[in-house]
């Protein structure tokens, strides 16, 4: 399985406020090794944030999403104590699920 | 088979499993969208993204930097305040590809988004916003001292 | 013969005293294990514990170091006023914010340490910091570890 995301979830005022850091190379498809080969495309596609199996997000990334890919959003209803679930699913396939309790 | 259609495949099961075991709604797990991404203007991109135009709009807050020292990291911030809004999408004009990513609001979810996107060279920026089924725009020229799209 | 004697057992003798010298030198304290130019990659621990302008000349620092050695491993280990330019929000004396900075560091390999004694001497919450960052229980501690069991070489800009 690829390598884990950090996940932070805060509640202020009923808001939850999500960033994620994921672990993800997001090669662009345009860059040439060393050798002049191309290295091929490979990058996160979606990105889905659920809270008590609702989604609370959806983000569909391009290669030009930079490489270790961040995101912050914010959704309301959210409780201290709770699970926010991120999955990301990249153009191999791959896949990665991590969650955070909401501080 | 080749090895793009083996890829696509791959994924659509990937998606389809996690739709069935309910880590996701199937309607969450819709196609990535092959044509938006393949754009390489901001008029294929918003139709491809089910627009017929964009009106420039202030309720739309754009947060980027004048300079970005590294075009590989750009960080970006958008608000809006537009009344439903339901999509949030950041196109870098001059990238080999326009669209660079596509944010859907969900009901409850707030209409803010923050991200860091590569920029090939010093380009205009669009932050486009669907709201009550219309895309507007708000826009702002990003100079990149240092190119991030590699090649 | 008896010379010859002599002379053989006083450089035996001699080759006995450098044998237990060199034996002497041997184990060397672990920490100078990896020496640059013996192979390996070269590593380097930032400290940055002075504020806001010391952090602005580390990321560039950091950033010429990177272009002319991309292949160095590099930890910054933040404490005292060096965690303030890792607290989402901070600025330097032009306005700009460090995220940027931080987040192609980030994406480039560097790693981000930050002192959870300074964090809590200074009242300065976990959650306020850069997610680029990372908690170690405490930044001396890090930097004497990091030179004396990893082999980093210590900089401070």
């Amino acid at each position: 399985m690829a390598d884990p995301m950090r996940v932070r979830a805060t509640e202020n005022g009923g808001v939850v406020d999500v960033k994620i850091l994921m672990k993800h190379d997001m090669e662009t498809g345009q860059r040439k090794d060393a050798a002049g080969k191309t290295i091929p495309a490979w990058h996160i596609q979606t990105v889905i944030a659920t809270y008590k199996g609702r989604e609370v997000f959806n983000a569909q990334f391009g290669p030009a999403v930079s490489k270790d890919p961040f995101l912050n959003f914010k959704f309301k209803g959210g409780a201290k104590g709770d699970k926010v679930t991120v999955t990301w699913v990249d153009n191999r396939g791959d896949k990665r699920t991590d969650e955070a309790t909401i501080a | 088979m080749n090895q793009k259609r083996r890829e696509v495949l791959r994924v659509s099961a990937v998606l389809s499993l996690m739709a069935a075991t309910g880590l996701i709604s199937e309607a969450q797990a819709a196609e990535w969208n092959k044509t938006a991404f393949d754009g390489k203007s901001v008029a294929d991109v918003i139709k491809a993204l089910g627009g017929s135009g964009t009106e420039k709009s202030g309720a739309i807050t754009f947060n980027a930097p004048d300079i970005a020292e590294n075009g590989a990291v750009v960080p970006v911030a958008v608000t809006s305040t537009l009344p439903d809004t339901e999509q949030i999408a950041i196109l870098v004009e001059k990238n080999p590809n326009t669209l660079a990513a596509d944010f859907t609001i969900p009901a409850g979810t707030e209409p803010f988004v923050s991200t860091r996107v590569k920029m090939g060279q010093t380009s205009v920026v669009h932050a486009a916003v669907k709201a009550g089924g219309k895309w507007y725009v708000a826009s702002k020229e990003i100079k990149v001292t240092l190119g991030g799209c590699g090649g | 013969m008896r010379r010859a004697f002599i002379r053989a057992t006083a450089a035996l003798a001699a080759i006995g005293l450098s044998a237990r010298a060199a034996a002497q030198q041997a184990p060397a304290p672990a920490g100078t294990g990896a020496k640059a130019g013996k192979g390996g990659r070269v590593k380097v621990v930032y400290q940055l514990s002075e504020g806001i302008d010391q952090a602005v000349r580390a990321m560039a620092n950091l950033r010429n170091h990177l272009n002319a050695a991309p292949d160095t491993k590099i930890v910054v280990v933040a404490f005292g006023y060096g965690v303030d330019f890792l607290v989402e929000g901070a600025k330097d004396s032009r306005g700009n914010t460090f995220e940027a900075a931080v987040g192609a560091l980030g994406s480039s390999g560097v790693e981000f340490r930050v002192c959870r004694n300074t964090l809590t001497a200074r009242r300065i919450s976990e959650q306020s910091l850069l997610m680029d960052a990372k908690i170690v229980q405490a930044g001396v501690v890090e930097i004497a570890r990091l030179q004396f069991d990893e082999g980093y070489a210590y900089l401070k800009p």
